[in-house]
Formats: structure tokens, C-alpha cells, sequence
């Protein structure tokens, strides 16, 4: 510890995931002075699509087709879930501001028209979601009423683990007329590849002509072809376009097991948009120590040789559950790691967990976290705000099983985006 | 005729003793030699700039530091003045009749030669201490004393230089035989007199005081004119000589009468003549290598291998171990985090010397020799610096080369060319004090079990990018080995040996765990190990033989 | 028509007794059929601690079964060396711990002949740094670590190689009797579902807690009580050697290292079944906070798995049943009615051999043969391919060093080709491989992400080699997931928390594993 620096902002981000992100993206189109501070390293880990609403209720186990109406039931039956205090068009407003600000930094989405979207994932199950990149836009047409007369190549890549395509053809059969699994060998592979280094390598034309070479075959067999989502880190859609002119072939992009190459270009994305937009991110700092005088918050950033001290007017927390140490938990209890905030959660240890992995209910655990106020503040346990100008957004809130509900981005993002404004509205309100 | 004798007997062997030194350089060369051509007739790439500068004027040690150049100029000078017209003053006073050493202006000359001399000598000694103090060599047993034997015999040359003076000067025995020898003068003819004006003027010390009277001493002055004056002025000039006489005056009466100052004479011619029979086997040979080596162009990877041999001897003998390369060196904050001295350019200077000059065969310090030699990254800064003009990158590649006939391969060849069995099996770990003792990263528990094995650090890692069909373990799977309490497995896999240290995996890290730190830290035990290996194989085929 | 085989003995049950049992009819030249109702060590003998006794534990309760530890467990160490791990033992006690039975101990020991060195608290402190800095005594015994699941195979393998039979996933439906014997058992092939006939002059019930059930079959009434024992996997080894609580038979009094874990445990509750039972949160909590006052790195160290077995007790006194548990129990149902009908019960894993000796000469006696227990003197024989259930094991072989091999399982680093073997394995039993199936013959998925990642690489390595073929691959990877979560439910928080967070946020998240098929938007 020999650097002590000093810096001031209107107001800070704490986490660099997808709600820290959007939050800080916001703020910034809301020309608000912000520093992001987290590690973004965990974005690699998300699946790079965007859920709004999958399924609801949970009980059913099957995705809901228009997620206007699970909104609508979800709002009635579970008040207190962070889609209580956002609407329908704010939720959609949400989606379109994320697409914008992606597709300014160079990564296209494709946003559903208002139903959810049908994506195949490499166990050959469907997913549902509502707004995925435009390189796996294809797929999500193929299960429309014609589905039965289409014919699929799934393609894997020798080396890639966790990707068969005879196992997505194996679920796929009984859904469409024919679906053909092919292996595609890179040349100079021989052994396992991570996605990422695979991906890496779809950018060299030998590759992606040696790739051309083995689907080129097929092309007169099937209708259109899905493969693993390796299709280059940046320009993937170029890429994807190349290939498909090469090959005479419709392609689209299926996503499996992480580290997932769209969540690295999503991480990319949201980087060049902060660098674009004037945002200071303090990439891998800790935020610890936070101390609120009356009028600012002071907190310390450290990372394994330097501290900072950055001083805000406002704090978005935006630090997630468990992976992202937003929220940890002790064998005895749940604690929320920087501001200790109240934690919402079940009373004792034996109830975190059903006893069936793939439970119907979803376990309890999972709906623990922060409870807030209709503006996403926290709240104490006397039920009001803990601090005028601290917001908690993303997955560290409570009443929310993202991952039951296929809810996850929708969560992050409408719960950043109003959290900002709110801070906004409310700053301008009182005054420079 | 006795100092004849001895004079043409040293002479004679320092003359051996250079030509034995040429031998033993060119025979010592082939260790380096990579094929089977002689060394003369490789290229010699001579620059002529290189060796008129740096020998004459010093530019590199100018440009290394100013006060050091300042202190060598000074006791090369001084020394050069005392060779040629002290020393040689049987040549010189054949050769300029006016030259006389008892007269003032040489006098004076010769005591500030001395000075320049003795100053420089003792300054380089300091330095020398103070060098030792910075970079902790805890573990150098020779101390002040290593490589500095011509030092102490130059210092001790001018320190009874001096003294001998200084005696002559107060004594009486002296001034006797010298009255006896050049006036036979006696009582009668006004010795007294002499006597009293020569304690009076000359600091003479008298064992008996001479009454004083003003008119013995103008006797005394027009005798002193006579007989004295056109050898012996007087000695004030010789300031530190007249002041050190000034100093012993007391006991000067004893000494005169032991005739201290015949044994000093002795002594003083002694120390000379030992300095030059000396001289081709001490660090002063550098007077003939660093002309050698300065003279000697740059090399290149190309020619390097070839012309590998002659120089590097050369280049041994060239330094001086003034320690300037250490002080420039990239790694040095790894000597101040491992403690291994060998990675010190002076220290392994000394290191190959030795092993080139026995061909081998301390196996423990050759190992440490490796690791140090494994963590130059060859930036050039060393030679760069070398007053000596010595291409020291060249001699660490050098060095590789001749490990690798010695058997000693590097440690990642080493580590990597190692079965799996004798790897992993216990070695005791090395005493290196200072290092070793706190567990790092890779001992404590909570650095890495937090890992969730997600393997970004893999995806992201360009090593395993690059060498895809290569690399054998991915960042992730060596925190996972080092859950499984297998340290020394994964100290032996090539990702451990081929990171770039990017961090780029400790960046992305999701759960905050410090795998390039940890990497870094492995290798570190990978060496140590490779170290215990190499020791340990070489100690098996010494038993054999 | 049902297939029928003859042989002179039946083994009921693949544990470490029942395979005792095989290996030393065989060894006597007797015909045996093993058969077990899932696979070998699927009861407590598969979930224990894997602790070679040297006797000093039960030096207080049963000095009869200490001595008999004692001198099994030097036998072990002389016929059985690879299934062992001679790391020593010590008997520690922290403040607060009984001092007169700290007192006594020197001495119980010494009358059941069993070594014991008082060690300086400071010096037991060296030897093992993650102790306890505030003990107030220690001991050192001649404790080792045993594996289980390689004795049993190897026990099995060597009375295979003497004509032994073995059949796995074989249950026992009915014993058909005629008067005062059985004439034959209907056995039901639980993967094929057909049944076939076994016809013995001896039937043998070597089923731990399931005795109770067999011997109904043979309508022989035995009063069985269930403890059930959990115990923890930490995610490290933590001592080299084993580490007990010196004082009279409690919770989380053991610690052993078992390759490259240490296992901790374990917990005594009466459940009213063997079947259908997980470790719960109360019991981990209970191993934790009692474990840790002698080893306090075990309040903070990462867990892994969480499992737990059932000890068998007959009758239904005492208030403990640590105490009714130990001594072994072969009961002779000559007496009850039933002639040719023997069984063995109760007991520890270290006196196995001696249990199958005792068993063995019964059913000799029996069938008239006049025979000599060999296992006393013979050594166990050491077969390849034993070893995937080792903790650790796939980290020796040079092949998984500088050349590279694909990782199946990365924690537990399971290669390809160890799958490979496995699945040829399974298909010469004519059984279908899944992801259960192998998990069970290897270290898959039982490392810190409990298959977050390995399932998802099997599973298409099982569709790219052809081995499963339609979508019934799904349900497998479904079927495995809640098997594991029995073994991490009770153990998720901090890391483990978030490992399982990630793990779901794959399989259900990304994969929708835990939605139905057939669900179009």
C-alpha cells in the first residue's frame, strides 16, 4: 500500500457485471461524472443472451410464451420481485437502451418483437429468452409453425468440450424433419480447445475456409446450420456473414458451456462503450470501507498493491449474489459484503436448499438478497431507505430467482436503468 | 648486485607468468569452443575506436560514474609517474641529466603521485565495503579480501614508500654513511656543524643535541651548500613524507638505531617486485584483457557461436568486479526476492570464471549458477555499463553453452525433461538463508481454494492460445493441483515454465485469486528444484567414478 | 423357465465383509456366487471414515474388540500394503475433554497391548500444524488409512481369480424354503429386470443394515437398529496422519486423510431405515463446530462432499450406539429354524477379514469341509485398474504429466480414456453406460464442482462415441445432478455457495434442465 489517490464522481458503480454495466452506461448517456469499479471478468461467464421473463409461474416447468403476461401474474402474485416496481414499457425501454448502447460499440442484437424467443442450447434444449445477438438470431426463427419441415446441420468442432452435435440432434429430432450432426476438424487441433482460443481462431480465414471446406458438403442437405458459438471475438457477425457466403448456408450460433464467447464480447462491448462515454473504470479495484458524511459517501478502493479513495455523491451497488461476492454466505447466516445492508432471507441454514437439485420450487436461497423501495434503495429493517442516494440493482436483490425465472437480464437492466434515473431525477431536483 | 638478482628473477617470472596466463586462456578456451577450429583463426572483430578510448581514456568508466573514473585515473597516473621516474629512476637519471629524486619539485611530484595512489586504493576499498553491505553478500566468505590482493600490495607498496621516506629522512645512521660516502667530511671539518644545520633544517633526529651557535650553523649552511644542496633540497615538499617524519621524531632515535629504515627499503622493493611477479595472476592482469576485450566488436547471434572461445576468457580476466553491472541489473529485485546471489552479474562472473578456469566442479554453485543465469533476460544493461568494455551478454550465453556440455541443460529444459517420478519425489529443499522459510502463495490454502474452477484464466491465457497442442495445464488446472496438495507437479508443468506473466488470468479472475502471482511463485520452487536434480545427479556420477 | 446356477455358498451383499467372505471360500476351494443389489461398497462400507483402527479408541469401551483391531489391523498392513496408507495415528485432547479418561488411557492402552507414545503437546503440534494450539495432551498410536473401495475390488478380484463369481445390480427377491432350509434363491436383475435362480448348500447374509431385511426373506426375525453415521470430505488434506479426540467415543472425533482429502466425522442418529438418507445441515453443523476444537483449520476450510452410512445395531439397548455398534455379530439361524442360513453383521471395516474367517469356518463347518482360513497368511494380490476411486489416483500416472491428455473432470482429473475404460467396463456387464453408472467406478464429479462442468464433457463424450443415442442422455445428466446434490446440499455456503451458484446457473439457467420437454414458447 504506498499509492493513496483521491478521486471524486457524482456517483459510483460498485460491480461491473451486466447491472453494473448498464448502470454505468446510463448514467453516463445521463452525463452524470461516473466511476465503475469491479471486475468484469466474471461477464465471460454469462451466456451473452438477454432474458426478460422464461417462465412464470415457476410450478409450470415450461416457458411462458408472451412475458407481458407472466409480468402481469408475476406482479400480482409476488409484489415485492424488482419487476413490482418497473411496468411492461419501462422493462422494454430497458432492452432498447442496452441494444442501443451495444450496437454503438460495435456488437448487434437482436431484440424480440414482443414474444419470447426459442434458443437452442448445446444439451439440444430450448431456452427461452427475449433479446439475443444477432449471430444467434436464425436459430430462434427455426421453431416457428414450419419447424417440421425444416432440415438442421448442427455442426461441432473437434477439441471443443461439453459440444456434441449428435447430442443436439439427438434433442432436436422429434421437432424438425432432419437435423444432420457433422464434426468439423481444425486443422492443427488435436487436443481440447477452450472456446475462447477456438474463437481466437475463427478470425484467421484458413480457418474459417478449412471450416467452409467440411460444411460446404452439406449445403444442398438442410435448410440452415447451427454451430457452437465460437464464431470470432470481434466482427462476429462479420465472420458469421463470410462464412454463411462461403458456404451457401444460413448459420447461426448455439450457445453452451461457459466461458462463453458471447459474454466475452459483451464484455468487450460495454468496455469500449465506458472508454467511449467518459466512464472512469477502475477494472478490478475492491470497494471496502464506506463512510457516509451527511452529505457524501467516502469508500476505499484497493487492489493488491495501491489504495484510492473515492469520494460520490450516489452509490449504485451493483456487486451480484454469490459469484461476485455481492452477497456471502457464512454457515450461519447471508451478509451483504460492503455496506452490511439487511439480507432478506429464510432462518435458518436447513432451508436454503430443497433436498431435489432440479426442485420445481426453486430453492430459497436463491430468492434471499436486498429488498428495496419502489426507487431500488435499500431498505433497513424497519423497512425504510438506509441511505438517500445508495441504489441496489441486478441479481443481489431479493424476491428474484433469475436463474428459475429466466429473468436475468431483464432484472439487471430495468433495475440499473430506473435506479439511475431516480438518482438523476432526484439530484437535478435538489440542485447542483 | 643482490637487487639485480632478485629484479631479473621476477622479471623472469612474470614473464613466464604471462605466457602461462596466454596458455591457460587458450587452453581454457575450448571449453567455449563449439566446434572443433582452432581460436586463431576465427574472426577477430577489432575496433579500433573501442580500444583506443576505453584503454586509454576510460570512456565507459566515465560514463559509469565520474568519481570512480575520477579515483582510477588517479592511481593509474600516480602509478605510471612512480613506475617510470621512481621506480625506473636508474633510467631516468641516465636519461635527463637534471633529473634528481631528492630535489624538490620531484619530491614534491613523487609524494603526490603516492597520494593519488594510496587515496585511489583506499577509496576502492571502501567502495568495495560499501558494495557489500548493499547487496547483502552474507554468503561471500572472502569478504573484503576477495580479488583485492593487488590492492593491499599497492597499498602497502606506497605505505612504505612513505615511511621509508619519512625514516630517511630523521636518520642519523643515513646521514652518516651518506656523509661518509659523498664528503668525508669529519669532526674536525665541520660535520657538527652539518649536523646541526640538517637537524635543524632537514628534520635529521640526532641522538645527541648539538649546542646551537649562529655561527656553526652558517658553517653548517655553506657546507650543506657544498657537499649536499645539488641532491638534497629540503624536504618540505615531500609533504606527507616530511610530515610523517615530523610524526615519529620521538621514537626516531630507536628506529634509527635498528635501522628500521634498511628493512623498510626491503620491504618496499620487496612489495614491488611481488606486485610485478604478481601481476599476471592477479586482477591486475586486466591492464592486458580489458584492451582485448575493448578492442573487440560486439558480437551477434550469428557469429556469435562461432567465434565463441578466446574472448570469453579474455573477458574473465578483463574484470575487475567493480560491480557496476549488478547495480544496472533488470533482475535484481528477483536476487532481492530469491536471495540468489548467482543471479548478480559480478557474482556470476566469478562464478564461470571459476568454472571455466577448473572446469567446473562445485555442482551446487554451478546449479545456483543456472537459476541465476535462467533469470537474465539478456537486456544488455550489464555490458553496457562494463568499464571494462566486456560484452557480458555474449559471456552469459557463453555460459549456457558451456553448462550445457557440463551437463547442467537450463531449468525449464531441465524441469520439462524430467520424469514424473524423480520430479515429485522429496528433495530436501536447499538452505538459502533469507528465502525458502515463509510459505508463499501456493502453501497457503486460502490463496486458491476459492477457485471455481471456471477456467477463464485458461481461456484467457495466451500461452495456452499459442501453444495449444503443447501446454499441458491450463492456469485452472494448476490451482486445482495445488488443492490436491501436488505443489511440486504443477512446479514441473510447462505452463509454469512458459508464462509470459501477462496476468491477464489474475485480471480476469472472477473470484480475485492471484494465479499469475502463483505461477510466478512456482516456477521460483521449480528451480529450486531443477537446482536439487542437477546437484543430485552430478553427485550420483561423481560416486560412480 | 428362470435360469438357475448352483453353487455351494451364496454372499448376499458386495461390502468389505461380503467380498471378505468370497475371497476366503475361494481361497478354501469352495464355490461362491457373490451378488449384490447395486454395486460393490454401495453401503456403510463404502461410507465410512477408511480408518485402519489400531485398537486405541475402543480401548475404554470393548477391550476385546481394541485387541482384535489391533492385530487386524498389523495383518492388514502385512497382506493388504496398497490398499493402505500407514500414516500413523494420534490421540489428541483440548481443554475441557475428560481429564481422568486422558489419565487412563496410557494405561488402557498398555493392557490391550496396544503401542502408545506420549507426545509433548508441542511436538504433536510440529507433527501436525493444522492441531489445535491449545491441546492439553496428546498420543501417538499406529492408526492408518485404509481405502475401502480398493480393498473391496481387490478382495473381489482375487476370489474371481480363484472361480469366485460376482453379480452386481443382482437383488435378492425371495428365499424359496422347504422345511428347515432354503432350497434356493430368486434373484432379480434390477437393469435387465429378468429373474433367474441361485441354488447353494450355503446362503450367507452379509448385508450390514440390511440383515435385518434378508433374514425376513428366510423368516428369520432379527431386531435391527439404524445409527447413522455423516461425515465430510474437506477440499484438502489437511494432517498427514489421523487425528483422534482423545476421550470416550463422540461426534467428529475423527479426522483421516484419505489420498489427497481428509475425511472428518462422524455423527450418531437413530433413522428408522438404511434407505433414502442424506446428511442434513444440522449434522454438518455439529461435525464442524466439533471437529474444529481440535483441528480449527476445519471451522474455515472449504468442503466438499458431505456423506453418510448406516451402522448396523442388534438389539436395541444402550443409549449409544457408537458402543452397540463394534462388536460383529454372526448369527447361526440353525437356531432359529433354518439350517443352511448364516449371517454376519455389525462390526468395523479393520477386522473385516477376521469377520469373514469366523463366517467362512461357520458355513465349512456346515457343509462338512475340513478347511484352513488362508487370508491370515496371503497376501492380497494387487490388480490394475483398481484404482479409479482413489482420490488422487490419476495424479500419479506420468501420462497425465507432460503429455497431454483430455480432462474429463478437471478437479479430480479424470482423463478420456479413464472414462473410456469405464464405459467398456460397463458394456461387458451388457449394462448401458450413463453418467451415473460411471461416477460411481471413478472420481467424476466428485471434486469441488461436483460436475458443474465434467457431466456436461462426459455426456457429449458419450454421444460423440456413440455410446447413448437418443435424448434419454438429458435425463441421465438430470438423474446425476441430484445425486450429487445429496452429497452437497447440506455444505453450500461461501465459496461452495457460489460454486453451486454457477453450477445451477448452467444447467438451469443456460440448459433449462429443470424445465419439462416438449414446451414450445
Amino acid at each position: 500500500m504506498t499509492e493513496y489517490r483521491k478521486m471524486d464522481c457524482d456517483l459510483l458503480v460498485i460491480g461491473a457485471g451486466m447491472a453494473g454495466m448498464v448502470a454505468a452506461a446510463r448514467a453516463a448517456s445521463l452525463g452524470i461524472r461516473t466511476i465503475l469499479a469491479g471486475n468484469s471478468g466474471s461477464l465471460i461467464f454469462v451466456s451473452g443472451m438477454m432474458d426478460y421473463l422464461g417462465v412464470y409461474p415457476m410450478e409450470a416447468r415450461k416457458s411462458v410464451a408472451d412475458p407481458a403476461l407472466g409480468l402481469a401474474g408475476l406482479r400480482a402474485a409476488e409484489p415485492d420481485h424488482p419487476y413490482g416496481s418497473v411496468d411492461h414499457e419501462q422493462i422494454l425501454q430497458g432492452f432498447d437502451f442496452v441494444k442501443k448502447v451495444l450496437g454503438k460499440a460495435g456488437l448487434a442484437y437482436h431484440l424480440s418483437g414482443g414474444r419470447n424467443l426459442s434458443v437452442l442450447t448445446a444439451m439440444g434444449t430450448l431456452k427461452p429468452s427475449f433479446m439475443v445477438p444477432k449471430t444467434m438470431e436464425k436459430g430462434t426463427r427455426l421453431f416457428g409453425e414450419t419447424a417440421e419441415k425444416k432440415s438442421l446441420l448442427v455442426i461441432d468442432i473437434k477439441g471443443l468440450q461439453g459440444f456434441s452435435a449428435r447430442q443436439v440432434a439427438a434433442g432436436m429430432e422429434h421437432r424438425l424433419a432432419r437435423v444432420i450432426p457433422v464434426t468439423v476438424e481444425i486443422p492443427g487441433i488435436s487436443q481440447t480447445i477452450p472456446p475462447i482460443v477456438l474463437a481466437q481462431l475463427f478470425e484467421d480465414p484458413k480457418v474459417q475456409e478449412a471450416f467452409v471446406r467440411q460444411v460446404l458438403a452439406f449445403s444442398d442437405k438442410v435448410d440452415i446450420a447451427g454451430m457452437p458459438a465460437v464464431c470470432g471475438v470481434h466482427n462476429s457477425l462479420g465472420i458469421q456473414q463470410r462464412l454463411e457466403n462461403l458456404t451457401g448456408l444460413p448459420l447461426f450460433e448455439i450457445p453452451g458451456l461457459p466461458p462463453s464467447v458471447p459474454g466475452l464480447r459483451l464484455k468487450n462491448a460495454f468496455e469500449t462503450s465506458l472508454a467511449a462515454s467518459g466512464v472512469t473504470f477502475l477494472s478490478n479495484v475492491t470497494i471496502k470501507d464506506p463512510v457516509f458524511n451527511g452529505k457524501k459517501f467516502t469508500l476505499t478502493g484497493s487492489t493488491d498493491n495501491r489504495e484510492l479513495s473515492i469520494s460520490a455523491g450516489g452509490v449504485v451497488l451493483a456487486t451480484g449474489r454469490f459469484p461476485g461476492n455481492g452477497l456471502h454466505a457464512r454457515r450461519e447466516r447471508i451478509v451483504e459484503t460492503i455496506f452490511h445492508l439487511n439480507v432478506h432471507q429464510p432462518v435458518t441454514r436447513s432451508l436454503w436448499h430443497g433436498t431435489d437439485f432440479l426442485t420445481r420450487q426453486g430453492h430459497l436461497v436463491n430468492r434471499a438478497g436486498i429488498e428495496t423501495d419502489k426507487d431500488f434503495r435499500p431498505l433497513n429493517k424497519r423497512g425504510a431507505p438506509v441511505f438517500d442516494h445508495l441504489y441496489a440493482v441486478g441479481s443481489i436483490l431479493a424476491h428474484n430467482d433469475w436463474i428459475r425465472l429466466k429473468s436475468g437480464a431483464g432484472v439487471c437492466l430495468v433495475s440499473a436503468c430506473a435506479a439511475v434515473d431516480r438518482f438523476h431525477k432526484r439530484r437535478s431536483k435538489a440542485g447542483p | 648486485m643482490i637487487f639485480r638478482i632478485l629484479l631479473y628473477g621476477v622479471l623472469v617470472i612474470f614473464l613466464i607468468g604471462l605466457v602461462y596466463r596466454f596458455r591457460s586462456i587458450a587452453r581454457k578456451s575450448r571449453f567455449f569452443e563449439r566446434d572443433k577450429e582452432p581460436w586463431a583463426k576465427k574472426i577477430f572483430n577489432f575496433t579500433a575506436t573501442g580500444f583506443l578510448f576505453n584503454t586509454l581514456f576510460q570512456i565507459k568508466l566515465f560514463k559509469a560514474g565520474k568519481l570512480r573514473w575520477l579515483v582510477h585515473g588517479l592511481v593509474i597516473s600516480g602509478f605510471s609517474y612512480l613506475l617510470v621516474v621512481h621506480a625506473l629512476d636508474d633510467v631516468t637519471s641516465m636519461m635527463f641529466s637534471w633529473y634528481q629524486p631528492g630535489i624538490g619539485p620531484f619530491r614534491f611530484l613523487r609524494n603526490l603521485a603516492g597520494v593519488g595512489v594510496g587515496l585511489g586504493c583506499i577509496l576502492f576499498l571502501v567502495r568495495r565495503m560499501n558494495r557489500a553491505r548493499n547487496i547483502r553478500e552474507t554468503g561471500d566468505k572472502g569478504g573484503l579480501f576477495k580479488g583485492t590482493v593487488s590492492i593491499f600490495l599497492i597499498l602497502s607498496l606506497v605505505g612504505s614508500g612513505f615511511l621509508l621516506e619519512a625514516l630517511r629522512i630523521i636518520s642519523e645512521p643515513r646521514f652518516d654513511e651518506m656523509v661518509e660516502e659523498y664528503s668525508g667530511l669529519d669532526e674536525a671539518g665541520g660535520l657538527n656543524e652539518l649536523r646541526a644545520y640538517w637537524a635543524r633544517n632537514y628534520h635529521l633526529v640526532l641522538k645527541e643535541a648539538i649546542p646551537f651557535a649562529s655561527a656553526d650553523f652558517e658553517t653548517g649552511k655553506a657546507l650543506n651548500q657544498e657537499y649536499c644542496l645539488d641532491c638534497h633540497e629540503r624536504p618540505d615538499p615531500a609533504f606527507v613524507s616530511s610530515f610523517l617524519a615530523g610524526g615519529i621524531t620521538p621514537i626516531g632515535n630507536w628506529l634509527a638505531r635498528f635501522r628500521v629504515d634498511l628493512f623498510l627499503y626491503w620491504f618496499h622493493y620487496g612489495a614491488g617486485l611481488l606486485l610485478l611477479a604478481f601481476l599476471p595472476f592477479s586482477r591486475m592482469f586486466h591492464l592486458v584483457a580489458v584492451p582485448v576485450t575493448s578492442a573487440w566488436k560486439k558480437s551477434t547471434h550469428v557469429n556469435l557461436k562461432k567465434q565463441m572461445g578466446l574472448l570469453e576468457i579474455f573477458s574473465l580476466t578483463a574484470c575487475t568486479n567493480c560491480g557496476f553491472c549488478s547495480q544496472v541489473c533488470a533482475v535484481y529485485p528477483n536476487f532481492q526476492i530469491t536471495g540468489n546471489r548467482e543471479i548478480l552479474p559480478h557474482v556470476k562472473i566469478d562464478v564461470v570464471k571459476t568454472m571455466a578456469g577448473k572446469g567446473l566442479w562445485d555442482a551446487r554453485a554451478v546449479a545456483r549458477l543456472r537459476s541465476g543465469n535462467d533469470d537474465c533476460t539478456r537486456c544488455g544493461r550489464c555490458g553496457d555499463i562494463c568499464p571494462s568494455g566486456i560484452d557480458l551478454v555474449r559471456l552469459w550465453t557463453a555460459a549456457d553453452h558451456l553448462m550445457e556440455s557440463l551437463g547442467f541443460p537450463d531449468n525449464c529444459t531441465q524441469a520439462l525433461g524430467t520424469s514424473f517420478d524423480i520430479w515429485t519425489q522429496p528433495f530436501p529443499l536447499p538452505q538459502v538463508p533469507g528465502t525458502g522459510s515463509s510459505p508463499g502463495l501456493a502453501d497457503r490454502v486460502a490463496a486458491f481454494e476459492h477457485c471455481v474452477q471456471c477456467t477463464i484464466c485458461t481461456n484467457a491465457c495466451p500461452v495456452v492460445a499459442h501453444d495449444l497442442n503443447q501446454n499441458d495445464l491450463g492456469p485452472h488446472q494448476i490451482m486445482n493441483l495445488l488443492r490436491l496438495g501436488r505443489k511440486q507437479m504443477a512446479a514441473g508443468s510447462r505452463m509454469v515454465w512458459h508464462c509470459l506473466t501477462c496476468y491477464a488470468c489474475q485480471e480476469l479472475c472472477p473470484q480475485g485469486i492471484r494465479v499469475a502471482d502463483i505461477l510466478l511463485e512456482l516456477r521460483a520452487q521449480g528451480h529450486r528444484t531443477a537446482e536439487q536434480i542437477k546437484v543430485s545427479q552430478l553427485t550420483n556420477q561423481g560416486s560412480d567414478k | 423357465m428362470e435360469k438357475t446356477i448352483e453353487t455351494q455358498v451364496l454372499v448376499i451383499g458386495g461390502g468389505a465383509t461380503g467380498t471378505g467372505i468370497a475371497r476366503d471360500l475361494s481361497l478354501r476351494g469352495v464355490r461362491v456366487i457373490l451378488i449384490e443389489k447395486s454395486d460393490l461398497n454401495a453401503g456403510a462400507s463404502g461410507a465410512n471414515h477408511g480408518l485402519l483402527h489400531s485398537g486405541a479408541r475402543y480401548v475404554h469401551s470393548d477391550i476385546e474388540a481394541a485387541m482384535e483391531c489391533r492385530s487386524e489391523g498389523l495383518l492388514l498392513k502385512q497382506i493388504a500394503p496398497h490398499c493402505i496408507e500407514e500414516t500413523g495415528g494420534l490421540f489428541v485432547a483440548v481443554p475441557g475433554d475428560d481429564e481422568a479418561y486422558i489419565a487412563d488411557f496410557p494405561g488402557m492402552c498398555e493392557r490391550a497391548g496396544i503401542p502408545c507414545r506420549p507426545l509433548d503437546v508441542k511436538d504433536a503440534g510440529q507433527m501436525e500444524p493444522c492441531l489445535s494450539p491449545l491441546l492439553i495432551a496428546a498420543f501417538e498410536v499406529a492408526d492408518a488409512a485404509i481405502d475401502p473401495f480398493k480393498l473391496s475390488i481387490e478382495n473381489m478380484n482375487h476370489s474371481l481369480a480363484q472361480g469366485g463369481k460376482y453379480s452386481n445390480h443382482s437383488q435378492l427377491k425371495e428365499f424359496i424354503r422347504k422345511d428347515r432350509k432354503i432350497i434356493f434363491a430368486r434373484i432379480l436383475d434390477t437393469k435387465t429386470n429378468e429373474t433367474s435362480r441361485i441354488r447353494a448348500d450355503i446362503y450367507i447374509s452379509a448385508t450390514g443394515a440390511w440383515a435385518g431385511f434378508v433374514a425376513a426373506m428366510a423368516g428369520v426375525d432379527i431386531p435391527m437398529v439404524y445409527s447413522k453415521g455423516s461425515l465430510l470430505v474437506t477440499g484438502q488434506r489437511m494432517a498427514t496422519r489421523v487425528i483422534n479426540r482423545l476421550r470416550q467415543a463422540g461426534d467428529a472425533d475423527i479426522l483421516v486423510p484419505g489420498g489427497v482429502v481428509s475425511i472428518i466425522g462422524t455423527t450418531s442418529l437413530r433413522v428408522k431405515s438404511p434407505d433414502n438418507i442424506f446428511p442434513s445441515v444440522d449434522e454438518v453443523d455439529l461435525i464442524i463446530n466439533q471437529g474444529k476444537q481440535m483441528v480449527p483449520d476445519l471451522g474455515s476450510r472449504r468442503y466438499i462432499r458431505a456423506y453418510c452410512g448406516v451402522r448396523p445395531l442388534i438389539g436395541s439397548g444402550g443409549t449409544d450406539d457408537r458402543d452397540l455398534s463394534r462388536g460383529f455379530c454372526l448369527l447361526d439361524h440353525a437356531n432359529d429354524g433354518v439350517e443352511n442360513f448364516i449371517t454376519i453383521t455389525g462390526g468395523k471395516l479393520t477386522t473385516f477379514r477376521l469377520m469373514a474367517e469366523k463366517t467362512s469356518d461357520l458355513a465349512c463347518e456346515r457343509l462338512g469341509l475340513p478347511s484352513v482360513c488362508r487370508t491370515r497368511y496371503l497376501a492380497l494380490p494387487q490388480t490394475e485398474g483398481s484404482g479409479w476411486t482413489e482420490p488422487g489416483v490419476s495424479l500419479g500416472q506420468g501420462s497425465s504429466f507432460h503429455g497431454r491428455e483430455e480432462m474429463m473432470c478437471e478437479c479430480e482429473m479424470v482423463p478420456a480414456s479413464a472414462i473410456d475404460a469405464i464405459v467398456a467396463g460397463i458394456r461387458k456387464n451388457r449394462a448401458v453406460p450413463d453418467l451415473l453408472s460411471i461416477a460411481l467406478r471413478s472420481r467424476m464429479g466428485k471434486g469441488p464442482c461436483q460436475g458443474s462442468s465434467c457431466s456436461l464433457r462426459v455426456l457429449s463424450h458419450l454421444y460423440n462415441r456413440g455410446e447413448i443415442t437418443g435424448p434419454q442422455g438429458v435425463d441421465g445428466l438430470r438423474r446425476f445432478l441430484n445425486e450429487r446434490w445429496k452429497g452437497e446440499r447440506a455444505l453450500l455456503w461461501g465459496t461452495s455457495l457460489a460454486q453451486s451458484s454457477l453450477k445451477e446457473m448452467i444447467h438451469c439457467g443456460l440448459f433449462c434442465l429443470e424445465l419439462g420437454q416438449g414446451d414450445l414458447p
